[in-house]
């Protein structure tokens, strides 16, 4: 009820305003025609009745015409603080993981929801005497409750109970009359004659009914007739309740008591005119004296009847006897004012915008807040908003905010206003970006206890150029503030790739929060999409380094990723989200991505950042499973690293869990239209014409792609253990584009596998029984599908034995004999700790010598190529054996401790 | 006895009841419906009032009047000339004969009153 009248009053207060300018008005045109004034006194109306919201220049309305907020609240201020603008009372808080700080949450993302961020945030409401504000507790508060405030609270109580007085003074004096009027009898038409009448008068609203005293006399009764008719034509009978409608609304203004006054005043000239309009002198007289006969010296309103003579009869004859029909420039002088009139007092003014703020180089298309902070000086009182809010608007003028006040602990209803203002943080100053000094019309709001209210604050008339963390403010009463923070980003229509990396991440973030699936957020949210799409290597890098630096992988990381894969063509497989996968996997995704930025900025990059990676060498980027994306490398700059013709798609020990997404598929640019899919048994294809097995086994160990016979079109190879016998290791190849396989298996007594070493893919033969190799070829498929193909197998010598590889954890030797090492005695053989040992060293020159003995060998690993003697390798890859023991030689391990997740090729060069 | 007054339309519905008395209130009202368009209620409410001026009176649905109707209008006549003329007849009558002329008729009438007046003393 408080705040209902609060706006009424503020509405009426408008309304005097125009009440004014019409009398004014009317004193200055007094020969024009009355009728005008009706409508004027119409335009009162309209502005007591609709809340306008229709603004102009013109209006003369000010803006500080309005019940200023603090007249609502402690008009005898306690405390006041110096410099309000520059209070700090955030940096003291603790910062709460919560919404608006961008550290991730957890694996299984929920970010607290809106109400529990709330609730939570309860706790955390600042006591103020530790952040340095003045300390006012609840009770004292309560006790210097202002008298305006109580004044406010009686009022709006006898505010109903006027209108409520009004409304029944007016419906008895109708039954009074109206049952008089029930022995009234016809006379014609709706004109009725009736006794114990002093004065002809209409009554009725929806049937109106003239009714004359039966003592009328004949020639006084034309007049009256054509009087009252008037009457009825303007719906004169309609206008009058309304006006007392609106005055019983409104009986505390005085002002609109006047207004009253002069509408049934002005209602009654217009009538007047209206029939003299018509009149020769005679009939005017004649009509005066009627006048005359009727005057009611009754000065009381009455609300219904339009009595003849009930309204200033003197004036009136007055007016009748000099009547003079109204020239047509004072009718359109007249015209004008009135328009003027009402364009100046029923538009509002206009929020006043500044230049600066509309326009900032183009169009903002988008601007996102995240709360992060929020405090009060008013206990029990708090505010909270969305955590995340977009808006995509062509200027900010449209903007709006809306804002939850909260009453959970407040003793007692709390009224407050609109006012509002918005500083802009920087460094350690907040100053206000209010593009003027202006009020707002302060409407009144009020929060009972325990309960909560969204108010939409206008942002027009703020200057929000500037990126970062601004503050929400009001001060309901004096030196009592409640406030947020928020960060704002924004981007350009025309740069879509200005997107600032606060605002990548908290459209991440925002998009991400309480979701569980990828392909949900994605296709509810298609232009914030597109928007992550736009920025390009702007998105990715951002993201990249977010990924860097989060503790966890959830959601809105495998979001990120998503986007990632999206813009680079790298890397992630597309699918659903799934937690546990995402999990495993992360880490190696983000190392692709370093590395594909890395690579962008590989030509200028001269310092090659912390890893130490030597320059000269190329890098080598790509996923096991990116037969294109290796393809696409052309590191020119080492020789001895030409794109892979083999590579390794799927290795079940390095990966025994399925991708995320929970498939093992990939597609190649060789077979348009074709998804390739691998389990651990069956590696098989999607075509348009189905679904074709290529290779099966008991277990499908090792698959590598890779071209064998030059036709530019990888193959299928697999080692697999055979079906027939588990202990034996066979070749399974698939030549896709010609539909043949091949294989290579001798049960009884070899153990075949695969092995590719980047440029050509080697098959290693192994004696079962005795656990040792006995052949290493280089595997082709030489003829023609004219005349036939087969698989060839050409022996490497010995002293090709080229590369050590190590996937992860699993080591997977191929005969070190050179280096060091007996294979025969079985020494470093298959090892499931991540090492390997490279040679025996006794004195630190031995490994000295060693490394420069080999100072061609490469490291291979997905960080890039290394050679030994780098630094980085040193340190993390070579190690001298940790359990070397003083009389024992140690030796010069190649651990994959260094380098987590990755895998290793040692590349070594063929011995001339 | 109060104000005896009747408007217009009264004094019509009075007529009706001088005319046709005694008449049972049935009657009146459909007679009153006729001539005024009235509820019953409204004949009713009206009948009463002229009951409670002590011009008419209700029997238990039979109405006949308490003054003739030249009573009633005397005693109007009468009322009329103490508050216009102060009582004084010759006043009223001045004023009457300014603007309205007597016929001869209405001389030789008013002439007889007179006489059988005074001899009636």
């Amino acid at each position: 009820m408080e705040h209902l009248f609060l706006s009424v009053v503020n509405r009426s207060l408008a309304a005097c305003l125009l009440v004014v300018a019409i009398v004014v008005l009317r004193l200055f045109l007094k020969r024009a025609p009355k009728a005008l004034f009706c409508v004027l006194w119409g335009f009162v109306a309209v502005r007591l009745i609709f809340p306008i919201s229709w603004e102009s220049p013109f209006s003369l309305i000010p803006s500080t015409l309005t019940v200023p907020d603090t007249m609502l609240s402690d008009s005898g201020s306690v405390h006041r603080s110096n410099d309000t603008a520059l209070q700090p009372p955030v940096a003291d808080e603790p910062v709460e993981s919560g919404p608006g700080s961008f550290s991730p949450v957890g694996t299984v993302n929920t970010l607290p929801s809106f109400r529990e961020t709330a609730l939570t945030k309860e706790t955390e409401l600042p006591d103020s005497a530790q952040n340095g504000l003045p300390v006012t507790d609840a009770a004292s508060f309560s006790e210097k409750r202002p008298l305006l405030h109580d004044i406010f609270l009686v009022a709006s109580v006898v505010w109903p109970v006027g209108i409520l007085g009004m409304l029944l003074y007016a419906v008895i004096s109708y039954l009074r009359i109206y049952k008089k009027v029930k022995e009234a009898v016809p006379l014609y038409d709706t004109i009725w004659v009736c006794d114990h009448v002093e004065t002809p008068f209409i009554l009725g609203i929806f049937k109106p009914r003239i009714l004359l005293p039966s003592s009328i006399q004949p020639v006084e009764m034309q007049h009256v007739i054509a009087h009252e008719k008037a009457h009825l034509k303007r719906l004169d009978h309609l206008w009058k309740p309304l006006g007392y409608v609106l005055l019983s609304v409104y009986w505390f203004n005085p002002v609109l008591w006047i207004a009253y006054l002069f509408l049934c005043k002005d209602i009654e000239l217009a009538c007047d005119e209206q029939v003299i309009r018509r009149m020769s002198p005679e009939d005017i007289k004649s009509y005066s004296s009627t006048l005359l006969n009727y005057s009611v010296s009754k000065k009381l309103i009455s609300v219904c009847p339009l009595a003849f003579g009930e309204v200033n009869v003197k004036k009136r004859i007055k007016n009748a006897l000099n009547y003079k029909k109204p020239a047509f420039w004072i009718i359109a002088v007249a015209v004008i004012s009135c328009a003027v009139v009402a364009v100046c007092f029923l538009s509002n003014p206009v929020h006043s915008e500044s230049g600066k703020e509309a326009e900032q180089n183009g169009e903002i298309i988008f601007l996102s807040m995240t709360q992060s902070e929020t405090g009060s000086d008013i206990p029990g009182i708090r505010l909270s908003t969305e955590p995340y809010i977009f808006f995509t608007a062509d200027k900010l003028s449209d903007m709006s905010l809306p804002v939850l006040w909260i009453n959970d602990n407040y003793n007692a209803d709390f009224l407050y206003g609109d006012s509002f203002d918005i500083l802009y943080c920087e460094n350690d100053t907040r100053n206000s970006c209010a593009a003027e000094e202006f009020t707002f019309r302060a409407i009144a709001h009020v929060l009972p206890k325990k309960s909560e209210e969204t108010v939409t604050y206008s942002l027009n008339g703020f200057d929000f150029s500037k990126e970062g963390l601004y503050r929400f403010q009001t001060e309901p009463a004096t030196g009592q503030y409640l406030w947020f923070d928020f960060e704002v980003a924004i981007a350009r229509k025309e740069d879509p790739a200005s997107l600032s990396s606060s605002a990548l991440l908290s459209i991440v973030t925002a998009l991400s929060k309480d979701r569980t699936e990828i392909n949900s957020i994605l296709s509810e949210n298609p232009e914030l999409y597109d928007l992550l799409l736009s920025g390009g290597d702007n998105t990715v890098s951002c993201f990249v380094n977010e990924l860097n630096k989060t503790k966890s992988y959830g959601i809105r990381e495998y979001l990120m990723a998503h986007i990632c894969s999206r813009l680079t063509g790298i890397g992630l497989e597309e699918g659903e989200y799934d937690p546990d996968t995402w999990w495993a996997t992360a880490d190696q995704w983000l190392e692709i991505y370093k590395k594909h930025l890395a690579e962008q900025s590989t030509v200028t990059n001269t310092s090659a950042g912390s890893s130490g990676a030597p320059t000269d060498t190329a890098r080598i980027t790509g996923t096991y499973a990116e037969w294109k994306v290796s393809k696409e490398l052309t590191p020119a700059s080492h020789p001895k690293t030409p794109v892979p013709r083999s590579l390794v798609w799927v290795n079940y020990n390095y990966n025994p869990k399925k991708n995320p997404g929970g498939i093992i598929k990939v597609e190649l640019p060789e077979f348009p239209g074709v998804t390739f899919y691998a389990d651990s048994q069956e590696i098989y294809a999607y075509t348009s014409e189905g679904r074709q097995t290529l290779i099966r086994g008991e277990t499908i160990w090792t698959t590598y792609l890779a071209d064998l016979n030059n036709d530019n079109c990888p193959e299928f190879c697999a080692t697999i253990s055979s079906e027939w016998d588990n202990r034996a290791l066979e070749i399974m190849i698939y030549d896709f584009a010609n539909k043949k396989t091949y294989g290579i298996s001798d049960l009884k007594q070899y153990n075949y596998a695969l092995f590719g070493d980047y440029d050509s893919m080697y098959v290693q033969k192994m004696d079962r029984d005795i656990n040792e190799t006995v052949l290493v070829g280089k595997l082709s498929i030489a003829g023609s599908p004219d005349n036939g193909t087969a698989l060839e197998l050409t022996e490497v010598p010995d002293a090709l034995y080229r590369s050590v590889y190590v996937p992860g954890s699993m080591l997977d030797l191929l005969g070190y004999s050179n280096l060091y090492g007996d294979y025969a005695t079985g020494k470093n053989r298959w090892s499931s700790n991540d090492y390997c040992t490279l040679c025996d060293i006794d004195t630190p020159e031995d490994r000295d010598n060693f490394l420069s003995a080999y100072s061609d060998v490469r490291l291979w690993t997905k960080a890039g190529v290394y050679s030994l003697t780098d630094d980085f390798v040193k340190e993390n890859v070579l190690s001298p054996d940790p359990y070397s023991m003083e009389g024992f030689h140690s030796t010069i391990v190649l651990t994959t401790h260094g380098l987590t997740e990755s895998w290793y090729r040692l590349l070594i060069p063929e011995e001339a | 006895m109060g104000e005896l007054q009747m408007g217009a339309i009264e004094s019509k519905f009075a007529d009706i009841i001088w005319q046709n008395e005694p008449i049972t209130t049935a009657e009146l009202v459909v007679r009153s419906e006729e001539a005024f368009r009235w509820k019953k209620t409204t004949t009713y409410t009206v009948l009463k009032r002229l009951c409670e001026k002590g011009i008419f009176q209700n029997n238990k649905g039979t109405v006949t009047s308490l003054m003739s109707r030249q009573d009633f209008y005397s005693v109007q006549s009468e009322n009329f000339v103490k508050e216009t003329f102060d009582g004084s007849l010759p006043a009223f009558f001045a004023a009457f004969t300014a603007r309205n002329e007597l016929t001869p008729e209405e001389i030789a009438e008013l002439r007889k009153l007179i006489d059988s007046y005074g001899e009636g003393r």
